[in-house]
């Protein structure tokens, strides 16, 4: 199977085919594969359990109407958390609508002079930070990491926790590969920042 | 090379993507400078806690529910023919019969408005015996065929016996758990069982609107209603009379919405009534009664429901002003409680939005 750049084969190509041939069973066996990883993608970038269950549903079911038009360019698995991704960052849109925040536009990261970013609450509760102090470590950094702009968050969630390679997340943002190293770079700063400041020591 | 850049390119290093080069460089710089040292060995820290974080666990019934949404986005590309004949849209068909029956319920209403106003406390029995007939006899589409065949044969004793008699175990929708998909439509279909899978039943439904001028049966989603209804079976029951009825659209689209309204004994005080049961087919198929109460403080406060094609439970979602109280979804192995969040609760109407 050709995959342009990439030579690496398709787990999942068998039952795609199946899927395009109208076979809409086969699909559940996609389904229950990648849900997991969805799953956490999603959970890690709108931090809230319901709308990543939510988020996951959806992007099965648009996965499956569009399956007919997938072109095999990569992985049918990057195909499938590129749509995760997108569903989240709508999902962060609508929230951010709903809470008037506007502090943060996803286009303009608040960095200061050091290259840091500001940690900001993206919510409107009192001190994000206050609240991380009270929690445990595990809670504290996912709040670090809810704190960072979408994009940096992003690119932290998946390199980090799911381990995707710089190529493959710059399939799925459609970033160059040298924006992601950027960001990267960036995204682990501020969270690294922001653990000092939450645990008093790393 | 300077500790900016140096910093710079640490989160590289770690990765491993940097040039040979520039990570010897990097590495010289390292060697003599504790602050970058230190900057790295804390960057190395964070990853490791970032990578700590514990993967969720999806639900369990994550799978089947897609799988439902999935062939309910698939089911409706058959077309127009093909949706007819979709198990979960039986009802559907019914609609043609419900769009012609509207006009003649229409006008029921309207006649019954005027004296339904005067009559608020003992409504007299005709009046409620009329109204109610219609969701009584459309006690599902087998049922109803049976119905007009007896009608079309002149045993107008059964017609009047068994509405009543049917009538009379309808209650309070509250009570509705039914885990047998087998609605007890035994006594009243003697040969269309073997038709309920056929077309043959689509066919009796054509039929049916012929005969129907008598009794401007309730649509479908009344009939579904009813099945549900007939869940329980308590000796007495309150009367249930149509308020409003509404067919959106034609047949194929299928948001049908009926209002029915549960007479009971004392009113709240405020004037308005007990109960309001709301019941509606979305687009997609799902089934969902809505029953409304008014409390002592004039608060609304509900209960909507959704069934399985079967009649089985789905889901049951109570709510105050709107915001969830709680929220249960039933499965063919057993209830589970999801949660008390409102994006539960939005996601029964989302497909409505």
């Amino acid at each position: 199977m050709k995959e342009g750049l990439n030579i690496k084969t398709d787990e999942d190509a068998e039952i795609v085919s199946l899927c395009k041939k109208g076979d809409v069973d086969a699909f559940e066996a996609l389904v229950i594969k990648h849900q997991k990883k969805m799953l956490n993608i999603a959970y890690r970038m709108v931090g809230n359990y319901e709308d990543a269950c939510e988020i996951v549903q959806d992007a099965f079911v648009s996965a499956h109407k569009a399956i007919k038009t997938f072109e095999e360019k990569s992985r049918f698995s990057t195909w499938l958390y590129t749509i995760v991704i997108n569903l989240s960052r709508n999902r962060l849109k609508q929230i951010k609508t709903q809470i008037h925040h506007e502090k943060f536009s996803l286009d303009d990261p608040i960095l200061t002079d050091n290259g840091n970013i500001k940690v900001e609450p993206v919510s409107n509760e009192p001190s994000v930070l206050e609240k991380l102090e009270k929690s445990d470590i595990r809670q504290k950094v996912q709040g670090c990491i809810r704190s960072l702009d979408n994009e940096f968050r992003e690119v932290l969630v998946l390199r980090d926790i799911q381990g995707f390679s710089y190529d493959e997340i710059g399939v799925m943002l459609r970033i160059a590969e040298g924006t992601v190293k950027s960001r990267l770079f960036r995204a682990r700063d501020a969270v690294k920042n922001c653990l000092k400041k939450v645990l008093g020591e790393l | 090379m300077e500790c900016t850049k140096v910093q710079e390119k640490l989160s590289a290093l770690i990765d491993g993507i940097l040039s040979q080069d520039e990570k010897m460089l990097v590495e010289e710089h390292l060697k003599s400078c504790e602050k970058c040292r230190e900057v790295l060995s804390e960057l190395k820290k964070t990853i490791g806690h970032i990578k700590n974080q514990e993967e969720i666990e999806p639900p369990s019934w994550l799978t089947q529910k897609v799988m439902v949404k999935i062939r309910a986005e698939a089911a409706p590309k058959k077309g127009l023919f093909g949706k007819l004949f979709y198990p979960l849209h039986i009802k559907l068909p019914l609609g043609a019969v419900a769009t012609i029956a509207i006009a003649v319920t229409t006008i029921y209403i309207f006649k019954s408005i005027q004296p339904e106003i005067q009559l608020a406390k003992a409504p007299p029995e005709e009046i409620r015996e009329r109204k109610v007939q219609p969701p009584v006899i459309a006690g599902d589409e087998v049922t109803k065929q049976s119905q007009m065949q007896k009608d079309n044969t002149a045993a107008s004793k059964d017609k009047a016996a068994s509405p009543k008699p049917a009538l009379r175990e309808k209650t309070e929708l509250s009570k509705i758990e039914g885990t047998k998909p087998a609605p007890s439509k035994s006594a009243e279909q003697p040969i269309t069982d073997k038709e309920t899978e056929t077309t043959g039943k689509y066919l009796k439904a054509q039929k049916a609107p012929a005969p129907v001028t008598k009794q401007s049966e309730a649509p479908s989603a009344g009939a579904f209603a009813e099945k549900a209804l007939k869940r329980e079976a308590q000796p007495v029951a309150p009367k249930l009379k149509v308020l409003e009825e509404e067919n959106k659209g034609t047949i194929g689209s299928a948001l049908q919405y009926i209002k029915l309204e549960k007479i009971i004994s004392e009113k709240h005080p405020n004037g308005s009534p007990g109960i309001i049961i709301t019941y509606k087919v979305t687009p997609t198929g799902r089934h969902k009664i809505m029953e409304e109460r008014f409390n002592e403080n004039g608060e609304r406060h509900g209960i909507q429901k959704e069934y399985y094609d079967s009649g089985q439970l789905k889901a049951e979602v109570e709510y105050n002003y709107g915001e969830l109280v709680w929220y249960m979804e039933f499965h063919p192995d057993g209830v589970k409680k999801i949660g008390e969040s409102k994006k539960d609760w939005l996601w029964l109407n989302k497909k409505d939005n």
